[in-house]
């Protein structure tokens, strides 16, 4: 007798459940402390809820639609944030190697500042996002999810 | 943000292992669509487009590697990570050097110097880096790869 296949439908919701937990349980620390490692970890944590949920869109097209815009925001403004950090630290290895006096200074040390202000801007772009002007992110985001999960038991399927 | 894949034929009822592999071979095909463009070396665009691939197949073989053998999957997984390691260089590069090309055209007088040097550098890590990128994808066996997939 062969093992019955298993419908890719309720898997696929199983996965994404646990992605959005993982999400929702590391943002608020993320956004709370600003720090590199907290924010680069969440940054993953929103791709691969989106990665995974692209996969819902040939299922629950609509519904999934919604989920995957609110995603792509919050990861471009991560996006800037990881930018500015990664800048940063270009600016300072490059000002590393040349002196004080060296020509090439003064507008190492302009990036690294513009880098820093970026980054600080990045971040409470970031924040005031996650927060939400009517509705915050999180119940937003749940909320959307929770409409493509619906959609994907093989009954409901188009 | 890159537009969604295209799975076609994937249904909720779709079996776990053959949704799998329709996903697979979808980002698969989209890496290969964009190399030629990617090894030009002046198409943003399609380096990006290519990394985004890459992250998506390397996430849905972890997402769903029990879709595969043990060895099988390790191996798609390699495959994948060298590849993806070997492009990102290239696409933060592009990124960098956007930022800055944009600087340098609002910059004083006194902050061109260091602008020009950090375009200068990065340019040259760009350079080296597509061409490790390339050497890398020269070793990438696409029908074995395509064959573990589908197997």
């Amino acid at each position: 007798m062969s093992m019955p296949e298993r419908p890719f439908g309720p898997a696929l919701a199983r996965v994404v459940r646990k992605r959005l937990r993982a999400l929702l349980d590391d943002a608020d620390g993320a956004f709370r402390r600003g720090r590199d490692d907290e924010l680069h970890a969440l940054r993953i944590d929103v791709k691969r809820l989106r990665y995974t949920l692209e996969c819902a869109l040939p299922l629950a097209r609509a519904q999934t639609l919604a989920a995957l815009d609110l995603l792509a925001l919050l990861q471009e403004r991560l996006g800037d944030l990881a930018d500015a950090d990664t800048f940063g630290r270009t600016y300072a290895r490059l000002a590393a190697a040349v002196s004080d006096d060296d020509v090439r200074a003064a507008g190492l040390a302009t990036l690294a500042t513009h880098a820093q202000r970026e980054r600080e801007r990045a971040l409470d772009a970031a924040r005031a996002l996650w927060r939400g002007n009517d509705a915050p992110y999180p119940e937003r985001l749940a909320a959307s999810v929770s409409a493509t999960l619906d959609s994907l038991s093989p009954n409901d399927a188009p | 943000m890159g537009k969604a894949p295209h799975y076609a034929g994937l249904t909720a009822a779709s079996s776990y292992d053959t949704a799998v592999r329709i996903v697979a071979r979808a980002l698969l095909e989209e890496i290969v669509a964009t190399t030629p463009a990617v090894l030009h070396g002046d198409d943003t665009r399609a380096v990006h487009d290519m990394r985004v691939s890459i992250r998506r197949l390397r996430s849905a073989l972890e997402t769903f590697g029990d879709a595969f053998p043990a060895k099988r999957r390790k191996r798609l997984q390699r495959t994948m990570r060298s590849i993806g390691r070997a492009l990102a260089p290239v696409r933060d590069a592009d990124v960098h050097l956007a930022v800055l090309r944009a600087a340098l055209g609002g910059a004083t007088g006194v902050d061109r110097p260091g602008i020009a040097y950090a375009i200068d550098t990065l340019h040259e890590r760009q350079r080296v880096a597509l061409a490790a990128f390339a050497i890398e994808l020269s070793q990438f066996d696409r029908e074995r790869f395509a064959d573990d997939v589908d197997a």
